[in-house]
């Protein structure tokens, strides 16, 4: 999300909300961090970034990219996946120009910390309720899915709330929209995921 | 992880970077076509407060082509990598078993 979308008050209480979060996911990550994490998730952002530059084409004239959150949390849990997006997303702001200074609080916020962890708790519960079988790839697929719908839901509300636009309209043009959009979210991640399980099986859990 | 296959998976991102600048779709994202359909898209900044040195996945003196984009990536894929490193080394790794982490990323 670019600068100048937001109104200052929903810009600060989001950077407040991120910086909250953030600061818990390192408590977190702190307590068990292992040696291979730091250089894995060095890598882990490397690629989210790497994937983030391809956009795909969507049916109606607007294009897609990877948000990589679930992904991220499969292979180094969601605390750390927080931290990896974060890093992702503040390099993308101050080198790129890839979303707005003022705004970036909100992106980590509905990127790192909001898709993420909406998407992984999905994963974690559909992982847990089907049938191993089919129960993995359903669970990565809709979970991805569920990310990307859920980050652009709150980022929706925050535009609502800013008076940029009308609330229940960007909402629903948002979640639908980005209802398409998660559908390559999920093919990304599953095609990630196997390929991880068959090269490197000890990375998935 | 070992040191040579922190280099082989950094390559396989420079690949998956490189493939992704020449192939992406031009088309708008999700939120600036909806700031398009809504009529906001005129609300976003031009511009940040500070000047991003590589601004829409572009080096400086090289133009729009998709080799400065391929090059920014790659560019970004390094800055990624050792920013996130950074990021954990000051903040997260503070009091936690730190000779075994500098041990494995050598």
């Amino acid at each position: 999300m670019p600068d100048g979308f937001l109104s200052i008050p929903v810009s600060a209480a989001s950077a407040a909300a991120s910086f909250g979060g953030l600061a818990i996911a390192i408590r977190k990550v702190q307590k068990k961090l292992q040696d291979r994490l730091i250089p894995l998730m060095g890598v882990l952002a490397a690629f989210i970034f790497a994937a983030q530059m391809f956009n795909f084409p969507v049916a109606g004239g607007t294009s897609g990219h990877l948000l990589g959150g679930v992904l991220t949390a499969i292979v180094v849990g969601p605390w750390a996946a927080t931290i990896v997006l974060t890093c992702v997303l503040i390099v993308q702001c101050l080198l790129f120009q890839d979303g707005g200074l003022i705004a970036l609080g909100a992106n980590i916020l509905n990127m790192a910390i909001i898709g993420t962890w909406g998407g992984w708790l999905l994963y974690a519960a559909l992982k847990r309720l089907l049938p191993q079988r089919i129960g993995m790839p359903a669970a990565v697929f809709l979970g991805a899915w569920f990310s990307v719908v859920i980050a652009a839901s709150a980022a929706a509300l925050e535009l609502g709330f800013s008076g940029t636009a009308q609330l229940a309209t960007v909402f629903i043009a948002m979640a639908s929209v980005h209802a398409i959009i998660g559908v390559g979210e999920g093919i990304i991640t599953l095609l990630v995921v196997s390929f991880l399980k068959r090269v490197k099986p000890e990375l998935i859990s | 992880m070992k040191f040579k296959s922190i280099i082989i998976s950094l390559l396989i991102c420079a690949i998956v970077g490189a493939l992704a600048a020449a192939f992406a779709s031009s088309y708008p994202d999700g939120l600036e076509w909806i700031a398009a359909k809504m009529g906001f898209e005129g609300r976003a900044a031009e511009s940040n407060i500070v000047n991003s040195p590589m601004s829409d996945y572009a080096v400086p003196k090289m133009g729009g082509g998709t080799l400065s984009t391929v090059t920014a990536g790659i560019l970004g894929i390094v800055f990624v990598f050792s920013g996130t490193i950074f990021f954990c080394r000051v903040f997260v790794r503070r009091n936690c078993r730190s000779e075994a982490i500098q041990k494995s990323v050598g």
